[in-house]
């Protein structure tokens, strides 16, 4: 931080007498004063126009968060109560998400999945090089779409399921959608 | 006694009083329009001025009874673009004493490296 001078202006002091002279100071020192108060309008008027700023962008802000809310609410109700099931995982496959559909086709509630691997629903009929291939296509940011044979919790086999999409999202999500057809 | 004062003295104090008295308004005027108008009424006001003059960004008052005006001075001009080798043309009259003031303030400088 540094100091810099700000020259706001001149007095002009006319036919001044002798007498003046003497109290030369203290008119020097009031318009310093006067120099300190115009510094400090300034301020102030700096701080009004930044918060004028700031509050435009708190509103603004507020505006595009309702919104996206408003869509995010939307896009839940849609995932929740989709026919298909749906799982989102998080980047190193721990699952975060799973909607009705999927409870329903599985037989796990939400509790006994949030957390573990989606390797819970593997089946054991496909090789490793089967899953090997899925995940360096969908990390490879392309979409991945085939069949899958799931287990259900009972352990019998839910039949082959289409995974109908299975991508990478920006946030560093996976979003596994399990279409509901029965093969 | 020893504490009575001679009128020259007495007439010191009061003038040391109606300055430090219009010094302490100063911060509760609220503009520049404002500001201005009282310097030049307090100072005008005070034995010894004969009258006062002011000039401000954006705003100047001129010493009463004078027909001179700076509003069209190209040096305010300077001033307001904040050059500080400002010079004002009253110092040149005769009878006339110009006081530049200004104050410092924080600047923050941030250095690409």
């Amino acid at each position: 931080m540094e100091a810099s001078f700000r020259r706001y202006g001149f007095l002009q002091i006319k036919e001044y007498g002798r007498q003046f002279v003497e109290y030369k100071q203290l008119v020097v020192n009031f318009a310093n004063a006067l120099a300190m108060t115009l510094e400090n309008q300034w301020q102030q008027e700096c701080l009004r126009t930044a918060n004028i700023e700031l509050e435009k962008h708190r509103n603004n802000l507020e505006e595009l968060v309702e919104e996206q809310t408003g869509e995010l609410r939307k896009l839940s109700i849609a995932v929740g109560r989709a026919f298909g099931s749906v799982i989102i995982t998080d980047k190193n496959g721990k699952i975060e998400y799973v909607n009705q559909a999927f409870c329903k086709m599985t037989g796990f509630n939400h509790a006994e999945v949030i957390g573990k691997n989606p390797q819970l629903i593997n089946s054991g009929k496909h090789p490793k090089q089967f899953f090997q291939e899925l995940w360096e296509t969908i990390l490879s940011g392309h979409r991945w779409e085939g069949e899958i044979c799931n287990k259900k919790k009972t352990g019998n086999y839910s039949g082959s399921l289409k995974v109908s999409r299975l991508f990478w999202m920006k946030m560093g999500k996976f979003l596994i959608s399990l279409g509901f057809q029965w093969i | 006694m020893g504490f009575r004062k001679s009128k020259n003295e007495t007439e010191k104090v009061s003038i040391y009083g109606q300055i430090l008295a219009a010094q302490s308004i100063l911060y509760v005027l609220p503009t520049k329009q404002q500001l201005g108008e009282f310097v030049v009424e307090a100072l005008g006001a005070i034995p010894g001025i004969k009258s006062a003059g002011l000039c401000i960004e954006g705003f100047s008052k001129l010493c009463k009874e004078s027909n001179e005006t700076c509003q069209d001075c190209p040096n305010l001009e300077l001033l307001i673009a904040g050059k500080v080798d400002f010079f004002c043309g009253f110092s040149e009259k005769e009878g006339f004493l110009v006081i530049p003031y200004g104050s410092f303030f924080p600047t923050l400088w941030v250095s690409a490296n």
